[in-house]
This record gives structure tokens, sequence and C-alpha cells, in this order.
């Protein structure tokens, strides 16, 4: 009868040993959270946008916006919107659901201002479908 | 006078109008992966990169925080505790592709490069091979080169040195369309 209560414990103690092991495993193996269900840090015209922006550049760095704008450029993987923002699509997203001149509604992240290309570049961008 | 004037700057025009390739979403990816560890490994997809066919002169430039791992808490130390991206947002590479000729690109496809790596502020000179190729309308430019994090001043944490590499491999992988 010990030695079952024994074996008991000693299998709980295995259990438990883990289960916590693989919790914390997953918990430090986590991948980066998707744009989809990121809080959205900013959200108004891409002009607004570009007019804030050039008030204070310093706080920009990696936040997730929620633009409106017209598409002024279609490129192989992403967007120019308002001829000064370039945006990047996420990969699944594909560049024929736009087109030249419409009005277009994307979440996506900053990632700074291209002084290359003169342009404030966003990536993972997706696009947004007004809900009725 | 005024036709000599307008001349003179239609030739000054067109020479200085020379031939660009560029894009915005170029793959620069780092390994620093040490075997039997946890590899250590991202991805940045949105580099831009600008070429001059005339002189072979290259600028590129990524942003820090663009760099993709598969595993966040490692994206979030890279970010904040080596690379300190957001006081360092920036890595620059100006260099030069040595005797670059766009129009002989189809028997020469290997140049060296040659410039400086800017990262984290602090600059270092960078030689290597770079193989272009030509495809219609598009440039495929490809490199490597490898840094050590030492070169960039980046502490790395006794607790983890091992298992991160001494040598960091860095490749470059480019397709550059022409600019309008």
């Amino acid at each position: 009868m010990s030695l079952k209560k024994k074996y008991k414990i000693i299998i709980s103690l295995l259990l438990i040993i883990s289960s916590t092991c693989y919790v914390g495993f997953t918990f430090l193996m986590k991948a980066p959270e998707k744009i989809e269900t990121k809080a959205v840090f900013f959200s108004s015209s891409a002009k607004d946008l570009l007019f804030n922006f050039q008030k204070n550049d310093t706080v920009w760095s990696s936040k997730i916006v929620q633009l409106k704008g017209v598409i002024t450029a279609i490129g192989s993987k992403g967007i120019t919107l308002e001829n000064q923002i370039y945006c990047q699509l996420k990969e699944e997203q594909d560049v024929a659901n736009f087109k030249l001149n419409t009005l277009v509604s994307l979440k996506g992240r900053i990632i700074g201002y291209d002084d290359v290309l003169e342009e404030l570049k966003l990536d993972q961008c997706i696009k947004i479908i007004p809900t009725l | 006078m005024k036709k000599i004037l307008f001349l003179l700057l239609l030739i000054y025009g067109t020479s200085c109008f020379s031939q660009k390739y560029f894009t915005r979403t170029g793959a620069t990816d780092f390994k620093a992966s040490v075997d039997f560890f946890e590899p250590i490994e991202a991805k940045n997809k949105s580099t831009t990169v600008l070429l001059k066919t005339s002189t072979g002169e290259i600028v590129a430039q990524l942003f820090m925080t663009a760099f993709q791992f598969k595993i966040g808490l490692m994206q979030e130390h890279f970010n904040e505790n080596y690379m300190e991206s957001y006081t360092y947002p920036k890595a620059t590479f100006k260099g030069k592709l040595v005797d670059f000729n766009l129009s002989t690109i189809d028997k020469k496809s290997n140049y060296t490069l040659k410039g400086i790596l800017t990262i984290r502020g602090i600059s270092k000179e960078i030689t290597t091979t770079a193989s272009l190729k030509k495809d219609k309308k598009q440039l495929t430019f490809k490199a490597n080169f490898s840094v050590t994090p030492k070169d960039f001043e980046i502490e790395i944490p006794a607790i983890v040195r091992k298992k991160i590499a001494k040598k960091v491999d860095i490749s470059l992988d480019y397709v550059l369309e022409k600019k309008v």
C-alpha cells in the first residue's frame, strides 16, 4: 500500500513538472504577436499622420496605425498612399486587391522614415474592410 | 545665347540623368546560430536599396525593428538589449561596386563590393564579392559577408555567450527595379 502511494506521488510530481515545463517553454517560444490582434495607436487619414509625423518624429517607431488614404502607386509588394507613405503589405495580402487612385483603409506598423527615398515606411499592412 | 544655354542645359541634364535601380523590399538576413542551441536568425524584408548603374554606387538602408524573428522574446531582446533599436533605428551601407558596367553584365557577374556599414552609429569597412544578374527589367543583387558583435560594441552577457555565434553571417538578396 505504501509503495503504491509512493508511486502516486512520484507520478503526480512528474506530471506537474512536465506540464510547467511545457507551459514555460511555449511561453518562451511564442511567435511575435500578429498585426491583426495588435491595438491601434493612431487612427486617422494618411495626410493627418504625415502632418503629425512632421511635428514630432520621435514617438512613431513600431507604432500600429490605421490609415485612410488615396493610393498613388502600386508596386509588386506594396502600395503608396498620398505619394509619401509606402505600405509594404503582409505576405498573404495581394496587391491585385488594390486599385490606383482609390481610397483605402489599411492597418500597419510604422518602421520609420526612409531618407533614401524620402518617404514614411510601413510594413505588415493589411486591408481593412469597413464593417457596415 | 539662349539657345546655347538651353543646349548646354540639355546636355548637362542628360548626363546627370543616370539610371538608377532600386527596391524597398530587399531581403537582408542574419544568422548567429550555434549548433545544438536555439537558432538565432532573422529576416528583414524591408531593406531600401538604391544603385546608380553609371557609377556602381550603392546605398542600402534598413530599420532594425523590421527584423522578424520566429520567437517573439528573441525579437524583443534583439531590439531592446543588443541593438538598442529605439536609440539607433537604422543600419546603413554606403559603397561601390568596383568597375561596375551594366552593359557588360552578361559577361561579368561578380564584382567587388566595398563600402562602409554603419550600425549603432559605429562604422566598419566591408569588402566582399557581390553577384549581379540582369533579367529583363530586374537586376538581382546577392552578397554575403560576416561581422562580429564586437565590431559594433554589442555586449553579450556571459549567460548567453555560448549560444550566440562569435561571427554573424549576413546575406543580402535584393531584386532591383528601374527607377522612373
